[in-house]
């Protein structure tokens, strides 16, 4: 087992994993950009190193960086969470010339799942069904015009290099495409550093289901089971869960089945994750692989039981998987909600600044994967995610109730973030119902505003003039103007004993 | 002690009186509130009125307070505060002819130039923050009077990135 990995990523992501190395005993290296000195993954690692400037180029996407600070810092093995070079072949392929283990797929299977379209052209020839879509990617105008009329709209323009919603839009009619596809390439562009994107038929009202995979480096895998991510905006999942209410057992295996051939023919090894779209009739279409940990991994940790960072890490280290799909089942509803500095009242735009204070949920069935603590600043320069508040319970209508729950008790202020958004999804009765589709937030959530009436107004006001009331009373304690005022410098003249 | 708050550009006036044993009286317009209120800290406490709990949490910037309470939280403006990083165009406290931006970010592209004609709703200028590209749309009809920034310029909240001229016509 690896003795010391280095953790090229930040936020909530990386402090996961530096969490999960402690309880292995393994020691863990922060990197981190000149900004991010007090962030909370520098904080929780066991050493930290400097990387670079702020902008992400100059230090978390930065390769050359990132292996000066492996070699170092004396770490076997590199975690690159997700994002930032997660999916990036060259990197796993700089680390293994390198002779620095890559926590993930190998070089050559992270090339192939990571270009959709060549992934698209090996599944196809398995029998696996897909979305019509291009053939090739393309940064040629023209020619995604001439792709999109054959494919017909409306048409799904995606970034070729990424996933996560960047550069993802919907085209609905050939007037509006150019400008589609020139915004999509600089956002290609900015996130990947590759500006390529790719076309494909749009699915109306379907639904986004995944399935978790592990697989050895000895040609064993299994599937997880799945978790359904329909409900997203900027199509980009906020909310997800496992298992999917719309799939029955034999649907479930159907799909799991699939899932692993995609995992076979592409050589994949490591945590990964195959996409599908499902339609009303039960239809699954393949959509492509996430060569990565994803954001929303807890839910199927929850409901399987199987700590997947631990997974990965003793995975890379050689080991071979130590159960089979036999030995695996769900066990009771797990949801996730993603929080993010973000204002959903005007279309969810980002939201940077300094959390005054917060609070973390806690209580039996809940998990919180926090990146952020009172009195940090959310910087401009990256994503938008601060932590994930997940629960677990027996049925989905308990584990709905636990949710909205710790979503009403969690604190954040100073800046705008998805909170009260979230609450309100979970609590809609077409959410609790289970009719959960990609389409679910314009549906019925379109103009979204938290309900403030005047009572709440006014006891609002009361909680503030008790604040303000308690500020001007305020006594400064051993110089720190924060503290509230200690009973030894209220409590006047006495002594013990007496 | 009287303190003064603005929410949603009303103000309100709340009066307040506070005994050593966590007894409070307040009146908010004319309206009387008699309750307790025990803190954990100076932000977080819970208040009991007519033997119902809320628990609040309360913290402030320079420019407001923040009140988290069942659920919601309400940003109240102090008196004499400015718009606090709400300076977008068309947004709530936004002025009509200076086209700003909430947030730090990276002009990607400047859709109009000087003296264009533009509608309502028309894309001005796209804004790329936390590596998400969005377009600022005109709050107004009018016309291009400058365009203060170009294509991969730095532009923080405030700063005025266009300024129109909105036609009476709107």
């Amino acid at each position: 087992m690896f003795k010391k990995i280095l953790i090229a990523n930040r936020g909530e992501i990386a402090i996961r994993v530096m969490k999960a190395c402690r309880e292995m005993g393994i020691e863990s290296v922060a990197v981190y950009s000149t900004i991010d000195r007090d962030a909370l993954h520098v904080r929780t690692a066991d050493e930290a190193i400097c990387i670079g400037e702020a902008s992400p180029n100059e230090s978390y996407l930065n390769i050359d960086a990132i292996i000066k600070a492996v070699k170092e810092t004396g770490a076997e093995a590199v975690h690159p969470g997700y994002g930032f070079l997660a999916e990036n072949y060259l990197f796993a392929q700089r680390c293994e010339k390198e002779g620095i283990v890559f926590i993930g797929p190998d070089s050559k299977a992270l090339k192939l799942v990571g270009d959709k379209v060549a992934s698209r052209e090996v599944t196809e020839k398995e029998g696996i069904t897909l979305i019509p879509g291009m053939k090739d990617k393309s940064t040629d105008v023209n020619e995604c015009l001439s792709e999109a009329e054959k494919i017909g709209f409306p048409v799904l323009l995606k970034a070729s290099a990424g996933g996560g919603g960047k550069g993802m839009r919907v085209v609905n009619s050939k007037g509006e495409l150019k400008d589609a596809v020139e915004a999509g390439m600089r956002e290609a562009q900015t996130a990947f550093g590759d500006p390529s994107v790719y076309l494909e038929k749009y699915i109306e009202k379907p639904r986004h289901v995944e399935f978790q995979i592990l697989a050895d480096n000895h040609g064993n895998a299994v599937h997880l089971f799945e978790r359904e991510c329909s409900i997203q905006r900027r199509h980009q999942k906020i909310i997800e869960e496992s298992p999917s209410t719309a799939l029955d057992d034999d649907l479930r295996r159907k799909m799991g089945e699939t899932a692993l051939k995609v995992v076979e023919v592409s050589g994949y090894t490591n945590a990964g994750t195959v996409e599908f779209l499902l339609d009303e009739n039960g239809n699954y279409y393949f959509l492509e692989v996430n060569a990565r940990l994803q954001v929303e991994h807890p839910v199927t940790e929850m409901v399987c039981g199987i700590d997947l960072v631990h997974a990965q890490i003793r995975i890379a280290s050689g080991e071979k998987l130590w159960f089979s799909q036999g030995d695996l089942s769900q066990r009771g509803h797990a949801i996730e909600c993603r929080v993010y500095a973000e204002d959903p009242e005007s279309n969810f735009l980002p939201s940077a600044g300094k959390i005054l204070y917060m609070k973390e949920p806690t209580g039996p069935g809940i998990r919180h994967d926090c990146g952020v603590y009172s009195g940090c600043v959310v910087s401009v320069y990256y994503d938008p995610i601060l932590s994930k508040l997940i629960t677990w319970a027996l049925t989905r209508e308990i584990c709905c109730r636990r949710m909205a729950a710790a979503l009403s008790d969690f604190p954040v202020l100073g800046i705008k973030t998805d909170i009260e958004f979230l609450h309100d999804v979970i609590v809609h009765p077409e959410f609790l119902k289970g009719n959960t589709f990609t389409n679910f937030i314009p549906v019925n959530m379109p103009d979204w505003k938290p309900v403030v009436d005047d009572e709440m107004l006014n006891r609002s006001l009361l909680s503030a003039a008790i604040y303000s009331d308690n500020v001007g009373k305020r006594t400064v304690v051993s110089g720190k103007s924060e503290e509230f005022p200690s009973p030894w410098s209220t409590l006047g003249d006495w002594e013990i004993g007496k | 002690m009287d303190f003064e708050y603005s929410y949603d550009g009303k103000t309100f006036l709340v009066k307040i009186d506070g005994d050593s044993s966590g007894g409070y009286k307040a009146v908010i317009a004319d309206k009387e509130y008699e309750f307790t209120a025990s803190n954990i800290s100076l932000n977080e406490f819970s208040i009991l009125l007519n033997r119902k709990n809320m628990k609040a949490y309360v913290a402030e910037s320079d420019d407001g307070v923040f009140v988290h309470i069942e659920g919601r939280v309400i940003k109240f403006k102090k008196p004499g505060a400015g718009n606090g990083g709400f300076g977008g165009a068309g947004g709530e406290f936004g002025v009509k002819d200076e086209i700003s931006t909430p947030m730090p970010g990276k002009v990607v592209k400047i859709i109009v130039s000087e003296g264009d004609r533009v509608e309502a709703g028309q894309s001005l200028v796209i804004v790329e923050s936390m590596k998400m590209e969005n377009e600022i749309k005109s709050p107004t009809a009018g016309e291009v009077v400058s365009v203060n920034f170009k294509n991969g310029d730095l532009v923080e909240p405030g700063q005025t990135i266009i300024k129109l001229n909105p036609s009476d016509a709107d």
